[in-house]
């Protein structure tokens, strides 16, 4: 009987914990984010958190940026999949053997995209995608896809579909819901 | 847990000589990833060579502790060339790895060690530093050569000898469109067995033992550049061995004092101009090597060992995953003996 409760226990903290590991978005990205919007919008910048559904806030953030006041843009983080763990292909269902990476795209006050980085990229296959001249196809009005305006990249096409689709949701996420 | 395959098929011509054809379930690989929690994960890849063969050809243990920074501890790939971590059949161009990463280093060249590794995006950057054990110059007999000095030394994790450890590492910047560029370096020394069991007292044993050892100097600079539809990619590489007089002496071995090699290659994916959706890319490898690039004053260059190998071929992927090959490589050496091979194969990448 008693093994039996600690399995139980077990399974529930083992349950919890990798519940955890998908919870939101970690605060330091908000520290590297600051460091970019001041950057592409100015020292006066100012940025505030706006609430979403935990639906979203799962794997977005959303801040709305302000010079003196007035609105001059918006900025979002963004968790993306990239490689599964030891390798790297068609992501799955099943994110929990996944790499993520996390980035930003910065938005002006149209909500067309200004600028887009990655924050922080750790798996061993496909960080090329962080690579500026490569992001800056993302700087212009479209839906996105991949071979027909944005480039592949070779020994990255997860990375590389896995941002492209990010940057999709995300401009529809900002234009619809917000 | 994911897997990648190749099988293959090699026609050798010469010129007067009959050769057979060769077919073979070259490889496959079933990888798989386990993540402990968000910080840890374990990385392992086993492969099953020519059917009969069972390789590890990595397992190591990765603990993130920063963003930058992960520390991996395990059976590691030495980060060396373009084609030693990265092989799926679906990356490269040919039905073979490009002869360069047989003879200048040994692919897939594995070793025991730990270290650090990790990822700068805003500044383009990736790095690699790790300690490894070197690789086995000695044990009851050679195990390095003139032709293909490491190719046989490969300790691959197996019941691994160490002396002291040799230090590998690599850095990657990507911060120009398209373009990823590698500079790799790798120093240490060959193990032996003959320095198990050695009296410290016997000058004798262990000047021996001295003997059975080479010290390893190694440069590789590798890029690739993809831009729409052009594709290019190249490695190079200089060795530098040290004591090879001694060991050539003591083992009757034909080992050069450095090696020197590189290729490039340029490719084409001509899937719109056909009007097709699936991607066709014929491309062109030229390969230029001397194993014997310099040798000891004992020995005379072996002119059979500088060799060039033009490779032409077309990749035909039916999908992401999935790549049919074929190409026809001509190789030749100093001596001017040629070789003409045709080599067919599939590639598959799934998880």
């Amino acid at each position: 009987m008693k093994k039996r409760y600690s399995s139980i226990a077990l399974l529930i903290l083992v349950a919890t914990s990798s519940v955890a590991t998908y919870s939101y978005l970690p605060d330091y990205l908000t520290k590297k984010m600051s460091r970019q919007l001041t950057k592409i919008f100015g020292k006066e910048m100012k940025y505030q958190e706006v609430a979403i559904g935990d639906s979203l806030a799962i794997n977005h953030q959303i801040f709305e940026v302000k010079t003196n006041d007035n609105l001059s843009g918006y900025s979002m983080i963004t968790r993306a999949l990239g490689c599964q763990t030891g390798g790297c292909d068609k992501p799955n269902k099943d994110t929990i053997s996944f790499e993520e990476f996390f980035f930003l795209t910065a938005f002006d006050k149209q909500k067309n995209i200004k600028k887009v980085r990655v924050l922080e990229y750790t798996s061993d296959h496909g960080y090329q995608i962080a690579n500026k001249g490569w992001l800056k196809q993302f700087e212009r009005d479209s839906t996105f896809e991949v071979g027909r305006n944005i480039d592949g990249i070779s020994g990255a096409t997860i990375s590389v579909k896995s941002i492209t689709k990010a940057v999709n949701e995300q401009i529809s996420i900002l234009r619809d819901k917000h | 847990m994911g897997a990648y395959g190749e099988v293959h098929y090699e026609q050798p011509f010469g010129n007067n000589t009959k050769y057979n054809g060769d077919m073979d379930a070259e490889r496959m690989v079933l990888l798989f990833g386990y993540k402990f929690d968000k910080k840890t994960s374990f990385i392992t890849e086993i492969e099953i060579e020519h059917i009969k063969e069972v390789f590890l050809e990595q397992a190591y243990l990765n603990y993130q502790a920063k963003p930058w920074l992960n520390v991996q501890a395990g059976l590691l790939l030495i980060p060396m060339g373009l084609m030693n971590e990265y092989h799926e059949p679906t990356i490269f161009n040919g039905v073979n790895r490009p002869t360069i990463a047989n003879a200048l280093y040994p692919s897939t060249w594995r070793e025991i060690g730990a270290g650090v590794a990790g990822n700068l995006p805003n500044a383009a950057l990736r790095y690699q530093l790790y300690a490894v054990n070197g690789p086995m110059g000695y044990n009851d007999g050679a195990k390095l050569d003139g032709s293909k000095p490491l190719r046989g030394a490969r300790q691959k994790g197996a019941q691994v000898a160490m002396t002291a450890p040799d230090l590998s590492g690599k850095i990657n910047y990507y911060g120009i469109k398209g373009l990823d560029i590698g500079l790799a370096g790798y120093i240490g020394t060959t193990e032996s067995n003959l320095f198990d069991g050695v009296s410290r007292d016997s000058i004798g044993q262990m000047a021996t033992a001295d003997s059975s050892v080479v010290g390893i100097q190694m440069l590789g600079l590798d890029a690739r550049y993809q831009a729409n539809k052009f594709q290019a990619k190249g490695e190079l590489f200089f060795s530098n061995f040290s004591n090879t007089k001694e060991y050539n002496a003591f083992t009757d071995k034909d080992l050069g004092s450095s090696m020197f090699g590189f290729y490039a290659e340029i490719g084409y994916n001509i899937n719109e101009i056909l009007g097709i959706k699936k991607d066709l890319v014929p491309f062109v490898r030229w390969s230029e090597y001397n194993t014997h690039n310099t040798v000891n004053s004992e020995l005379t260059a072996n002119k059979s060992y500088d060799r060039t190998v033009l490779t032409t071929g077309i990749s035909f992927f039916l999908n992401e995953s999935f790549v049919v090959k074929a190409d026809y490589q001509n190789f030749q050496d100093a001596n001017n003996n040629q070789l003409h091979q045709f080599n067919s194969g599939i590639g598959f990448w799934f998880r």
